[in-house]
């Protein structure tokens, strides 16, 4: 049974997260077309259960909003539900299910992606209800006033009365000035209240065009059915010109900034963020490699100087959050009671300049490339699973198969390039940190 | 805490979902897809330890999962935490490993190793590449069969536990899960959370422990499940090869208190005063695994919460009334009675009205049967759904050890689908009338306590406790 709510969800969405991690030598087809209206469809066989993924991925999320609508892309996913023409609020969801099925969507930085999961025999009814959707989505004054208390109630248990929330929302704050990126996803509160009908039919209107989407369907299908059922619920939607991309680039920063957050609660922890170039870019490899260095495992080098060793953290992790745009190095330590913020700090940052020192043995550097390796092959164990790194990389670099060529780029990751990638990115100008305050309610001590 | 929870936290912090919950259910279909299970073997080895190998070669990975069938509900009374203690320290060290080259020699193959307890069963796991399986199974053994328990490992992962279970307290959802299970269950060892608490950790001694291990890590006590891409006959040889050595003596279920009765509408107010939502739980005693009512027990459930926008609290909770982002409800069917609860979470000025919303909704189950249309659509769900849960090796071996761990009969699988399809509206109301209660149940509120405490005294009586207690 799962242990609370908010780990059962993060499960389920740390599956959609893996797209981003990989490595591995393995390769599986996929079949691509795009249908004259611009929407692209990627088909990748696989018998080995009765079961079809389709997935709508498109290419819009917190990223293409601006202050004022922060949060119109995570609204306008959970409108999607709301009722269409020829569908009631909520009947999506439970058609889907009445047949067996299971669905969800998420909003992202860079995406909205929506997916069934159902018997392979039931793909024409995942279709016929994404297509119906992006055709014929019908918002009202009152759908739209329930579901902006839903979202609200989101955001309050996500980031207002999560302690690792409100940190991760300020880090965003703190690291990105100029971007879009400098919001989280749920949005402003005050932003979620503001936001209007006109401005959601709007975003509906500019995004969800098939020119700005990609339809995936992995498992037990045969690709030329797929594309029957494809052109006869997709094609007869006109072309419209792909939406205008986010221009803003992020200036270099010029020095540390620190930010404070302070919650009821006994644990103090941090976040750290540099800023790193764009997902795909060459140094995000050994990037990627350093984290597993720094971070991956209990023989990685900050379990063991800080949770094993120093006996000073509960837990410390970190990795690339390589975005579409440029986008984050991230850390975070939760501190044992009677350690601070500030001395995990200077630990961290004591493991990153050995880094800049001292070559990284070849052991520890094959050690990495295998935990890679690992990574990527477990991250396809289902066809979901394989729909969403294909999905991904279609929809943030444009082609899928950019996906195969991962493996090998980690292979080729270098002692040399590590200790460059480190040299530029991990300096202390281009930091950012946030630490969690914790606070006892007035009048009551600190249980001993 | 360990690194892979933290990590799916974080990471949860970039995609926002619009659904909380899944669905808690198992099943599929109209057109019913054949279940295709992979070739099973199952075989006994002469100590007692049940083996069961299933093949999978879409991918190069193999899965072990060893199950002991005991897990904290085995702690002994104030000794709470040391079935999950005792499974946390099997990577800290053996005969001829430390806990660090346990540690390396894992991390080299990229593979994942772990070890915990939930109530009825503790569960050691490793998942590697094909190519690693030696040393996979070679490390699986070694913990299982040689940990040392080392004095100032217990010591490290002690402490650890205790930081864990702070930690905790500053997450309003897992105050509300302890709670509500600690005001249900009372002493009772379903009341007690498997991590332990900040007073029962500092009680467990190495000799605590050792003997834990003894008793328990026995042979007759284990199912080990090997799933993936391997051979039958050259796994079970190797396995045979590290695990036929092993012995123990058989196993005694220990004796348990019973937990106290409930009487009217009790709430405990838990108060964190920092709280703009309110974290909700109702519920009381439910049912155990092998009831004969389980599966109309489970459709009854679906339709009233458990079945996501399929449910009626749902549909009156969220989507008509906006009152929450999620709300679910569930039968935990353990061993023994598992807990009957529903939970949410809305904003503290909403808090009377939602729990309200819960009630009526659990009386109106009870007083009518259920539409065709409902009773219909939840079976058509099961029936499509049961054989999405048989997709990867992981899902399988979690299926199957299930089976064997609640003893629910070689059947089970096959009969599934037919047995929620015998279930009948009369059933539905049946269940519903015999396993809820409204007029007696247990609520956890976790808020701050001035805002809803006036709110919630016309429900029942109030108790309020600080979120550090």
């Amino acid at each position: 049974m799962s242990k609370s709510f908010t780990r059962f969800l993060l499960i389920i969405l740390f599956l959609t997260f893996l797209c981003q991690a990989s490595s591995g030598q393995i390769e599986f087809p996929v079949e691509k077309q795009v249908l004259d209206n611009g929407l692209t469809v990627l088909i990748s066989e696989d018998h080995s259960a009765p079961v079809v993924s389709y997935q709508m991925w498109f290419k819009v999320g917190s990223k293409n909003e601006r202050p004022g609508i922060t949060g119109i892309s995570h609204l306008c996913e959970h409108m999607m539900f709301k009722g269409s023409k020829n569908i009631a609020p909520e009947e999506h969801a439970r058609i889907i299910q009445a047949n067996g099925g299971i669905d969800n969507a998420g909003t992202s930085f860079d995406y909205t992606m929506y997916w069934e999961k159902l018997s392979s025999d039931k793909l024409e009814l995942a279709i016929s209800l994404e297509a119906e959707r992006l055709k014929y989505l019908t918002p009202t004054e009152e759908t739209f006033s329930s579901e902006r208390e839903v979202v609200k109630e989101e955001r309050r248990m996500g980031i207002d009365n999560s302690p690792y929330g409100a940190l991760f929302e300020q880090t965003l704050n703190t690291t990105f000035v100029a971007h879009p990126y400098h919001w989280h996803v749920i949005g402003f509160m005050s932003d979620i209240d503001n936001i209007t009908l006109n401005d959601l039919q709007q975003h509906y209107k500019t995004y969800y065009v098939p020119s700005n989407a990609t339809a995936v369907v992995a498992g037990d299908v045969k690709p030329k059915e797929v594309m029957k059922l494809i052109n006869k619920y997709y094609g007869d939607i006109p072309y419209q010109a792909s939406p205008p991309q986010v221009g803003t680039v992020e200036p270099e920063q010029r020095g540390e900034r620190i930010a404070y957050v302070h919650k009821i609660g006994q644990m103090p922890a941090f976040m750290v963020g540099y800023h790193i170039p764009e997902f795909g870019h060459p140094d995000i490899y050994p990037l990627t490699v350093a984290a597993r260095i720094l971070f991956t495992g209990e023989s990685s080098r900050l379990y063991q100087k800080m949770v094993y060793q120093d006996q000073s953290a509960l837990a410390v992790w970190g990795d690339c959050f390589s975005l579409e745009d440029p986008g984050l190095f991230f850390t975070i330590a939760i501190m044992q009671p009677g350690h601070t913020a500030e001395e995990g700090q200077t630990t961290l940052y004591e493991q990153i300049d050995k880094l800049k020192e001292e070559p990284v043995d070849p052991k520890e550097l094959a050690k990495a490339k295998n935990q890679l390796e690992s990574e990527f092959v477990f991250g396809l164990q289902s066809v979901s699973a394989k729909g969403q790194q294909i999905g991904y990389y279609q929809t943030i670099l444009g082609d899928y198969a950019k996906l195969f060529d991962e493996a090998n780029k980690y292979q080729a990751v270098t002692t040399d390039d590590i200790m460059r990638v480190v040299k530029t990115y991990f300096d202390s100008k281009n930091r950012n940190v946030v630490v969690l305050v914790p606070e006892m309610p007035e009048g009551m001590a600190p249980p001993q | 805490m360990d690194i892979k929870s933290l990590k799916t936290i974080l990471v949860s912090f970039f995609v926002l979902s619009f659904l909380l919950f899944s669905i808690s259910g198992s099943l599929t279909t109209a057109k019913a897809q054949e279940i295709k299970l992979p070739p099973i073997k199952k075989t006994t080895l002469d100590n007692g330890l049940k083996v069961i190998i299933i093949e999978h070669h879409e991918l190069p990975v193999v899965a072990f999962r060893l199950v002991l069938k005991s897990g904290s509900a085995y702690d002994p009374s104030g000794k709470t935490g040391l079935a999950n203690l005792t499974a946390g320290l099997l990577r800290k060290g053996t005969k001829t490993r430390s806990a660090t080259q346990i540690a390396e020699e894992i991390d080299f193959v990229g593979g994942d190793l772990g070890a915990g307890s939930g109530l009825d069963a503790t569960y050691a796991t490793c998942q590697v590449l094909t190519k690693h399986f030696n040393v996979g199974l070679d490390l699986l053994s070694d913990i299982i069969l040689n940990p040392t328990f080392k004095e100032d490992e217990i010591e490290r992962l002690a402490k650890q536990t205790l930081a864990g279970i702070k930690q905790q307290k500053d997450d309003p959802g897992s105050v509300a899960e302890e709670k509500f299970r600690e005001f249900v269950f009372g002493d009772h060892p379903y009341g007690q959370p498997s991590e332990g608490t900040e007073e029962s950790i500092v009680n467990l001694t190495r000799d605590d422990i050792v003997s834990f291990h003894k008793k328990y890590y026995v042979p007759s006590n284990a199912i080990l499940a090997v799933v993936g891409d391997v051979k039958s006959k050259e796994a079970i040889k190797k396995v045979k090869a590290k695990f036929s050595k092993w012995r123990g003596a058989e196993v005694a279920p220990p004796n348990y208190v019973e937990p106290p009765p409930i009487k009217g509408h009790q709430i405990l107010l838990v108060d964190k005063p920092d709280l703009t939502q309110t974290y909700i739980k109702v519920g009381h005693f439910g049912i155990e695994r092998k009831n004969s009512d389980y599966f109309a027990v489970r459709v009854m459930n679906y339709i009233l919460g458990g079945g996501g926008f399929s449910s009626r609290m749902m549909a009156e909770i969220r989507a008509k009334r906006g009152l929450t982002y999620g709300i679910r409800c569930n039968f935990d069917s353990y061993k023994l009675k598992g807990a009957y609860e529903v939970s949410t979470f809305t904003r503290n000025d909403s808090t009377a009205a939602a729990i309200s919303a819960i009630i009526d909704q659990i009386k109106r189950i009870r007083a009518e049967e259920v539409s065709d249309k409902e009773l219909e659509d939840t079976k058509s769900f099961y029936n499509g759904y049961f054989p999405l849960q048989f997709e990867t090796p992981s899902q399988i071996a979690t299926q199957i050890l299930n089976v064997e761990l609640y003893d629910l009969g070689d059947d089970y699988i096959k009969n599934f689908r037919k047995n929620i399809k015998a279930v009948t509206k009369k059933d539905v109301l049946r269940v519903a009338k015999k396993y809820l209660d409204p007029d007696n149940l247990k609520l956890v509120v976790v808020s701050k306590a001035e805002d809803v405490k006036s709110s919630l005294e016309p429900l029942g009586e109030v108790e309020v406790t600080s979120f550090l207690k």
